[in-house]
């Protein structure tokens, strides 16, 4: 068989990228709460209408968009504002009063689930079930010419902002003040607490950045593939956790390698012919690495948290 | 009765238990004192099959045990209670003891299903001598009622009565009686005399020399994971070596 | 010929359970019907109650494990292709599918079980996608494998498997939840179910007190993975047709919902918890585009207020002034009194025919009856059981619900029969709520450290 194999490594990168930039909200929720937050992928979603309805404005509640009122480069952080307000929203909603109880963690899980269902039909009842779409020429479809590979300039857009993001994110846990009260919560609420830190302050802002890339995954992903509808998190749900798990539960460094892990296995088993089982090659590794690394390629030791 | 050859327990970098050596002859109760952070607890959870000896032998009757699995080591007659009390809090006071029937009980899920003549024995004969066990340590009054709301001297008490439910030859008794009064640690070391009388190979881990001179007929004394002296409790108390270890600790 | 009477003796004696169960279950079908539930609504809320223990089985051992889904579609796939293709009796094809699932759950647990908590979970997510997969493809692997020049066709891919018959009848799903709640109610009274329990509460404990945790938690792991299997062979024969989207990712969480929104506490909690999730969608329906976001908020609502499930409604102290529930009871009064109110307006001129909030109003009647009694019912409790004795409340709710049931008896005398159902509507809600069995696995006991405290 015959592969392009630097057109397929591009692929995967930019891809790569944004299931990287999706994940690192998963993982960073799971670092600091040890929760497994599934309404992320309704943020995700969240994060694409909130881009689209800033480009186009009320046009998008009633017909298609037609004409893009805003350049794109206001659109993207607007979406990123808007799913991260999004997301302390849900954090308010669907996990304080439960974390206020010290309600057992399942009971977090089904009401990330209530969040997200909330959220994906608010969005359907707003926009509609009906797939939008920037309009057509809109967005520079074309691929960049004078490169050996094919790669339009929304991909490398997305590109460097993932990586840009994932970058600032770096920074941010590892040098700055909110970083370390960010990880001293993540260590134990109670210690935190004890130490001074604003315990609530830190969870809002975690989940306001999670939304916050979420939603940056989520235009771009909208961009990339033109097509945004408010079940599009449904796609990417099941892969950001598999590149959580992939990369080590909580581990920041490990959703973005898994993210481009990921994006490479199911770039090149479509281009290897088979993509009718390349999620099968997903998910197999994804048990195997549980059973025999439980803690993923970058993990930490595994504690016991549901 | 119990003999431990050798055995290490190491964790990361820092070595719990280093080349301990112990025997525990049958019918005696032995006592296990040491300062804080000595590996107390790290030496009962490698005999009870909790926690295993990076090296190291550990023999019970005879038999390695130091690679079993937990259960199997209860099944061969060793049984033991928690330093941090470890109940079924949402189960009561009978059932918890009930639970520590385990292994004497037979019916399976099929019998209590077609609710067999035998699963009604078993049952009763279960709950007969469950409620002799809550009895025999004064509180039967609360089998009813929930280990988690139980007072904590009771909670130390059923502790105990679940470890002997499970008819045990050897048991592991870690701090039995902390956070309890002088009264009620007496009561207790009478409890634990009882079971000498029945023939229960004891070993005690404990902190107060009163319970230790009342039981014990021999104490170990562990420091920093050595076994640094054993003997006649009135001989451990004089030696230099634990006094050093105590004092050292107290600064 | 010795084994043809056999099977014709068993077949004469379900028969006769099934003809027993339709009696009853006739009068009760047709109520439902009449307020909104028809019988394949009702059927599939039995279903759910069923996935609802599968999960339980689990969990009550301590497993948090999301396999259900995946074992439901090897349970529906295997006996619909014995029924389709083998034109097996549909009694023997749920029994193939349980076995089939139980036996694929015995090399998926021996590995993974060992894995804790949120692990566990995700592993046995893997394992579903991986079910569905398998599923999708198996048709075109097994051609390449085995007869590259006729297609061999089993599950149709991912166009599913249709036209096929419905065999699952109201009264077997009926027949086998009560067999599974009874396995249950036994179980947990058993050596098996302590063990489980002791397993969920304080593994290492159990495991030094000589119970086999790996035994016990790959049983729990079977047996549920076989309950599921049931569940969905009953789900295939029950819709025209079934692929294997239906059995994906979301179905799995689903199924978890359906036990922590029931509430763990008690075996009956799964049951609960999968008949509203099915029931309260249903119900909020003539919101049309409204009702996802609906059913959305009301889970969140349950999950927030009622950390422990919809049983803890049965829980006296649920009822009790100041208690742990004290904002759940007061959303509920809310509720209640808006319901009871906004009806009783325009008691006068409100035809049989019209609808309010989509509910007829004799329906919320009973149901304000209902609480009420509940209300009044255990208001009740006595003083020693640590709540405050709230007489005036407890009087005014008992009068409010007496006087419903009166109005219920005696306001639609013109349409005989309404005024009964109301009557035994509202008795069955009481009843239910009150008197089912809570194992108080939340009571308020106080915190450990609290316990200790006290006597250090
Ligand atoms: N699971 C573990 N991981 C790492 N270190 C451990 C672990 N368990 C025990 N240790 C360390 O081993 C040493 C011995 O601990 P152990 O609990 O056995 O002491 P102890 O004698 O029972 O003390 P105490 O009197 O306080 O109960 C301590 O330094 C402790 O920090
Ligand atoms: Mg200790």
């Amino acid at each position: 068989m015959d592969i392009n194999v630097p057109q397929q490594l591009v692929n995967a990168l930019w891809l790569g990228g944004l299931y990287s930039l999706f994940a690192l909200g998963y993982a960073l929720i799971f670092s600091v709460l040890g929760l497994l937050n599934l309404s992320h992928s309704a943020v995700f979603a969240c994060g694409a209408f909130v881009g689209l309805y800033t480009a186009c404005g009320d046009e998008v509640f009633t017909t298609t968009c037609t004409e893009l009122d805003r350049p794109i480069w206001i659109v993207i952080p607007a979406a990123m504002i808007g799913a991260g307000i999004v997301s302390v929203a849900v954090d308010r909603v669907a996990f304080w009063p439960l974390r206020k109880r010290n309600a057992p963690r399942m009971n977090q899980l089904i009401s990330s689930i209530g969040a997200a269902a909330l959220l994906v039909n608010l969005l359907q009842i707003q926009f509609g079930a009906a797939q939008q779409r920037f309009p057509f020429g809109s967005i520079p479809n074309d691929p960049v010419s004078g490169l050996p590979v094919v790669i339009t300039p929304i991909q490398i857009t997305a590109l460097v902002i993932a990586l840009g993001l994932m970058f600032a994110l770096r920074i941010l846990v590892k040098r700055t003040r909110l970083g370390r009260e960010m990880r001293t919560v993540a260590f134990n609420e109670r210690v935190a607490s004890l130490l001074g830190v604003n315990v609530d302050r830190t969870y809002m802002t975690a989940f306001f950045i999670a939304g916050a890339l979420a939603g940056a995954a989520g235009m771009m992903y909208g961009l990339a593939f033109n097509s945004m509808t408010p079940f599009m998190g449904e796609s990417v749900s099941l892969k950001g956790l598999t590149v959580i798990v992939l990369g080590g539960l909580g581990s920041i460094e490990g959703a973005v390698i898994g993210g481009f892990l990921i994006a490479a296995i199911e770039v090149f088993s479509v281009a290897l012919g088979r993509s009718d089982i390349r999620d099968a090659f997903v998910f197999l590794l994804l048990f195997v690495i549980l059973v025999v690394r439980p803690r993923g390629l970058l993990g930490q030791g595994v504690e016991d948290r549901a | 009765m119990l003999e431990l050859h050798h055995v290490s327990r190491e964790f990361g970098g820092l070595a719990a238990l280093c080349q301990v050596k112990m025997v525990v002859p049958q019918g005696k109760v032995v006592g296990l004192i040491g300062p804080n952070g000595a590996g107390k607890t790290t030496l009962l959870n490698c005999i009870s099959g909790l926690d295993s000896p990076t090296s190291g032998e550990i023999i019970f009757d005879g038999t390695p045990i130091h690679s079993r699995s937990p259960h199997r080591i209860t099944a061969l007659g060793v049984s033991r209670t928690y330093q941090n009390i470890r109940l079924f809090k949402e189960m009561t006071t009978l059932e918890n003891v009930i639970v520590g029937q385990h292994i004497h009980g037979r019916s399976t899920l099929l019998h209590s299903m077609f609710v067999w003549p035998y699963h009604w024995r078993e049952e009763s004969r279960l709950k007969k001598d469950a409620l002799a066990l809550l009895e025999r340590f004064n509180i039967g009054s609360v089998a009813h009622v929930h280990a988690g709301t139980l007072s904590y001297g009771d909670q130390r008490r059923l502790e105990m009565a679940r470890a002997l439910a499970t008819r045990p030859r050897l048991v592991l008794l870690d701090e039995p009686t902390a956070g309890m009064n002088a009264v009620e640690t007496h009561q207790l070391g009478e409890q634990i005399l009882r079971m000498h009388a029945d023939g229960i190979t004891v070993v005690v881990v404990e902190h107060d020399m009163a319970l230790i001179g009342q039981v014990c007929d021999e104490v170990y004394v562990l420091n920093f994971g050595e076994m640094i002296a054993n003997g006649a409790p009135q001989a451990v108390k004089q030696d230099p070596k634990v006094i050093e270890a105590y004092l050292g600790h107290e600064d | 010929m010795r084994v043809a009477i056999v099977i014709d003796i068993i077949n004469a004696i379900f028969e006769f359970i099934f003809n027993v169960l339709n009696g009853a279950l006739d009068p009760i079908l047709t109520q439902l019907a009449e307020i909104g539930f028809r019988e394949p609504v009702v059927q599939f809320m039995l279903i759910n109650a069923i996935l609802g223990l599968s999960i339980y089985m689990t969990l009550n051992c301590g497993l948090f494990s999301l396999a259900n889904a995946g074992f439901m579609a090897v349970g529906a796939y295997v006996s619909v292709i014995l029924t389709q293709k083998y034109d097996a009796e549909f009694g023997l094809s749920l029994l193939g599918g349980a076995l089939a699932a139980g036996l694929v759950a015995i090399p998926i647990g021996l590995p993974v079980l060992r894995l804790r908590s949120v692990y566990l979970a995700i592993a046995t997510i893997g394992f579903g996608e991986i079910v569905r997969i398998v599923v999708l493809n198996v048709d075109t692997i097994a051609t390449d494998l085995f007869n590259p020049d006729e297609p061999i066709e089993l599950t149709f891919g991912a166009r599913g498997i249709s036209r096929i018959p419905k065999l699952t009848e109201t009264a077997h799903l009926v027949f086998f939840l009560i067999l599974m709640g009874y396995l249950l109610y036994r179980m947990q009274r058993s050596r098996f179910g302590r063990a489980m329990t002791a397993i969920r509460q304080d593994e290492k404990v159990a495991t030094t007190l000589g119970i086999n945790v790996v035994y016990y938690k790959n049983m729990a792991f079977i047996l549920g993975a076989m309950i599921a299997g049931v569940a969905g062979g009953f789900s295939g024969h029950a819709t025209r047709i079934i692929t294997p989207k239906d059995y994906g990712f979301d179905k799995a969480v689903d199924i978890l919902a359906y036990a922590v929104l029931g509430g763990l506490g008690h075996w009956s909690g799964p049951i609960i918890g999968g008949m509203a999730l099915k029931a309260i969608p249903e119900r909020l329906r003539y919101l049309n585009e409204y009702t996802g976001a609906l059913t959305g908020a009301v889970l969140l609502l349950i999950i927030i207020y009622l950390p422990s499930g919809l049983v803890s409604l049965g829980q006296p102290s649920f009822w009790r002034r100041g208690g742990r529930f004290e904002g759940a009871r007061r959303l509920a009064g809310i509720g209640v009194a808006l319901i009871v109110l906004t009806n009783m307006l325009p008691l006068r001129n409100l035809g049989s025919d019209e609808v309010l909030l989509g509910l007829e109003y004799w329906h919320l009647w009973g149901l304000g009856a209902g609480v009420g009694l509940i209300y009044w019912i255990t208001s009740r409790q006595p003083a020693s059981t640590g709540g405050r004795f709230s007489l005036p409340m407890s009087a005014v709710t008992g009068l409010l619900a007496l006087g419903l049931i009166i109005a219920g008896l005696i306001g639609r005398i013109d349409q005989p029969g309404d005024g009964y159902y109301v009557l035994v509507f509202g008795l069955l809600l009481a009843t239910a709520a009150g008197v089912i069995p809570y194992a108080p696995q939340h009571t308020e006991t106080p915190p450990a450290e609290q316990v200790e405290g006290s006597h250090a």
